[in-house]
């Protein structure tokens, strides 16, 4: 919405210079975008001053105020904020894991939303295809916390279901939380399970926008259903597709804390394969309220991911030019 | 027109003379941030306690609830306050004496509140209050030592012939577990812990830098006192550790210890740990409703860390006036016992009545409503020893200060660490020990197997750094002691 709202706007500039004149259609235009501009300015654009946290050492000075105490009282540190994140010895661990696992949640969330949206679509009882997408919607709007418990209530060691399953048959039960080696696929399963329900209904919703008479001249010559489905569907998804990859790989560098640190509910033994750099600096900062620090990581997160975003765009961009984000 | 206009600047003038005067005669009004979750009748039992005050000494309070989140965020943006609760352990007292955030008191509190000053022992002034030899908070008179209580299922150990000893050492634990674990089923672990272990078990040692840089009290009075050591080096420590793997291995704990959160009430736990004082096990036991018996297995230890335990401390950006007028505040609290029992225990009549217990003392009884809408931790709104005990605990806190003169004391005096010049290093050693902490409480991990990764991480991290700086700032406040 936010989107189309600007990019009216901009249309609607460009016909105010040809007639000098402001009229009613960009009045109702520039209202429509009002409430997003003023959200992005304030939530975006505002607090970016913020970013002056991770070059200093903030220090409050009683009485003067949080603004003063910020650019006039504390001092400027240069780069000294980023240290502690290079003085750990996991870090080639925490990066390893915190690509490697967004790189898959990439790879699963282009193919499978797409390949199920277009199987749904082809479903020929209409409430089926209802019933199936609310199902594998619900999940999204769900809470971590929730989910975890949800994981707690099927591997827990005393009562949990897999164990109380296991033993049923005569087999030993298993410290799911202790032992790393199915937490990987474990973490890939549960993060597909509660996002891509999402994905799929914005691809869903592009598939139903596609002109239903493309199918029938294909129809008529005689295409099969998969070949509409490569001729007609995957190019008409292609933009779509490339915009959520492009955005996707901008937060390559974060992770959902909720996934790696309470799903897997803070546990030491799965470190190693559930340490990513939100979990780091969570872990790291605890103890002290350390806002400099922080601030730190998060620019590093922002500027890396800043950086693959216009990456991705430019390759993007190279192999189909209309499928850019910018 | 002209005249109109004086004739109003007039008025204004004599009204605001006249409301300047009615506004000396009301009370000054303080901010008082304290600890915890807002209790329901705080409205009712402030008005209360500003009726009282305000007759007193001319004082009325604004009472601020405050969690710890809230202490972290409102303190780091200088939200206004006058006074605010300071510890050990929330809202750092070391952090922000060393960023002079807090009024020094040194002199003020001796000139404007000689009562204040003289009530409380001077060696809390000096090592809890102090910071680099000048005063910047008012310490809580509660339990000022910490001492270390394994706390049994009395009625289930006396059934098969066990007593519990007054006093024990750590070690002593295994025959009864044993025990314990042949005779019942129920628990099936008589060593239930959650991921933080043993409550209190780590504080035989003072610890300085996270939970990797410590000053064993054990080593008081031997040639290696006054030496910041790793953990390691803590023979006392490592004991522990090694008797909770090998109970961990024999079934004794929990296999899931270290993954879940702590053992609530609702389960029976054979043997739990607590940090206490001499006496405390009624608390216990109207906590887990069953019969527990404690039994003392380290301390009482007594250093900044336990002395710190509660503390007030006044905004730096308060005017001189609002400080005395805190200053003040406290001490009524200090010195007048029906002041103190209206904050501690609410509106007389209302939240709670006068009673005399079995040895004739007058102690305080909670109505339904004091007990649901005003309680808190004791020492939230002032000194513990002071107020009238209640009726459900009583405990005789001269008895207990007495005791403290044979309390083991840190021979650090008020060192505090500054990590300023270290904190990447500080903040890099405790994600270290963040990934290792609630296996080593618990046992689950074998510590002699893992120590050496433990070591070579924690150099990488630069707990060596830590530790030099740590060792010259203490030596340099050894030094400036004599």
């Amino acid at each position: 919405m936010g989107r189309q709202g600007n990019s009216g706007s901009k249309n609607g500039l460009a016909v105010k210079k040809k007639r000098r004149r402001f009229t009613l259609d960009d009045l109702e235009l520039t209202l429509l975008s009002f409430p997003t501009v003023v959200w992005f300015i304030a939530f975006c654009y505002v607090p970016l001053f913020g970013i002056i946290f991770a070059f200093k050492n903030y220090k409050v000075k009683a009485g003067k105020g949080f603004l003063y105490s910020l650019f006039v009282h504390s001092k400027w540190v240069g780069f000294k904020n980023f240290e502690f994140l290079f003085r750990s010895p996991d870090l080639a661990n925490i990066f390893r894991n915190t690509l490697a696992y967004n790189i898959v949640f990439i790879c699963i969330g282009i193919t499978l939303p797409v390949a199920l949206a277009i199987m749904i679509t082809q479903l020929h009882s209409r409430k089926l295809a209802k019933a199936c997408q609310t199902a594998v919607f619900l999940p999204h709007f769900l809470s971590w916390i929730v989910v975890s418990y949800f994981v707690f209530a099927f591997l827990s060691t005393d009562k949990g279901l897999v164990n109380s399953l296991l033993r049923r048959f005569g087999m030993e039960p298993v410290l799911w939380y202790q032992d790393k080696r199915p937490w990987p696929a474990l973490l890939v399963f549960i993060n597909t399970w509660k996002t891509f329900g999402y994905s799929m209904v914005v691809y869903m919703a592009t598939i139903t926008g596609i002109d239903q008479s493309l199918y029938e001249s294909a129809v008529i010559d005689g295409a099969t259903k998969w070949q509409q489905t490569k001729g007609i569907t995957l190019p008409m998804l292609r933009p779509i597709i490339s915009i959520m990859f492009i955005m996707n790989v901008g937060h390559i560098f974060s992770t959902d804390f909720g996934l790696f640190f309470q799903v897997t509910r803070d546990s030491n033994s799965l470190i190693d394969v559930t340490q990513t750099l939100d979990v780091y600096v969570y872990k790291a900062l605890m103890q002290n309220n350390n806002y400099n620090y922080s601030s730190a990581v998060s620019l590093l997160q922002s500027g890396l991911g800043c950086i693959f975003l216009i990456a991705a765009n430019f390759i993007v961009k190279r192999i189909d030019p209309e499928s850019g984000l910018f | 027109m002209k005249k109109v206009l004086a004739l109003a600047l007039v008025l204004t003038l004599v009204l605001s003379m006249g409301l300047t005067a009615v506004k000396a005669d009301e009370p000054t009004k303080i901010i008082w941030w304290v600890y915890g979750d807002a209790p329901i009748d705080v409205k009712l039992v402030v008005d209360e306690a500003n009726k009282y005050s305000a007759e007193k000494i001319g004082v009325i309070v604004d009472l601020i609830f405050k969690n710890d989140e809230q202490f972290a965020t409102d303190m780091s943006v200088d939200t206004y306050y006058d006074m605010t609760f300071t510890c050990d352990w929330a809202n750092s007292f070391v952090d922000n004496a060393l960023d002079e955030r807090f009024y020094d008191i040194t002199d003020l509190v001796k000139t404007a509140t000689p009562d204040l000053y003289a009530c409380i022992d001077e060696k809390y002034w000096d090592v809890a209050g102090s910071l680099n030899g000048r005063i910047y908070a008012v310490p809580t008179l509660k339990d000022m030592a910490s001492e270390q209580f394994f706390r049994f299922d009395k009625d289930r150990f006396e059934a098969i012939g066990i007593t519990i000893p007054d006093k024990m050492n750590f070690a002593d634990l295994e025959p009864m577990l044993e025990a314990y674990k042949q005779n019942y089923t129920d628990p099936a672990y008589p060593l239930m812990m959650g991921k933080n272990g043993l409550t209190g078990m780590t504080n035989s040692a003072q610890w300085i830098a996270g939970s990797y840089l410590c000053s064993p009290y054990h080593l008081a009075g031997t040639e290696r006192e006054n030496k910041i050591i790793p953990f390691w080096e803590d023979e006392v420590l490592m004991e522990r550790y090694r008797l909770l793997h090998k109970w961990y291995e024999m079934g004794y704990i929990n296999p899931d210890a270290a993954t879940i959160d702590s053992i609530g009430s609702d389960i029976r736990a054979a043997i739990r740990s607590g940090s206490a004082w001499r006496g405390y096990y009624s608390g216990y036991s109207s906590w887990a409703k069953i019969n527990v018996e404690g039994s003392s297995y380290s301390g009482p230890f007594m250093s900044t860390a336990t002395m710190r335990g509660a503390m007030n401390a006044i905004n730096a950006a308060a005017s001189e006036e609002q400080a005395i007028a805190c200053l003040k505040y406290l001490e009524l609290l200090n010195i007048d016992r029906t002041f103190r029992d209206i904050l501690r225990f609410g509106v007389p009549g209302v939240h709670f009545n006068y009673v005399t217990n079995d040895q004739g003392i007058q102690v305080a009884q909670r109505t339904e409503q004091g007990s649901a809408n005003w309680s808190m931790d004791g020492f939230v709104t002032g000194s513990v020893v002071n107020a009238s005990c209640s009726s459900d605990s009583y405990y005789d806190w001269e008895e207990i200060y007495k005791d403290y003169e044979n309390a083991i004391v840190s021979t650090l005096g008020a060192f505090s660490f500054n990590k300023e010049n270290v904190e990447a290093e500080c903040t890099a050693c405790s994600a270290v020990m963040a990934k290792y902490t609630s296996e080593i409480l618990t046992g689950t991990l074998d510590i002699d197997e893992k120590l050496p990764t433990i070591q070579e991480e924690l150099k990488q991290a630069g707990i060596e750094a830590v530790q030099q700086e740590a060792q010259r700032q203490l030596d340099e406040y050894l030094a400036s002691q004599n």
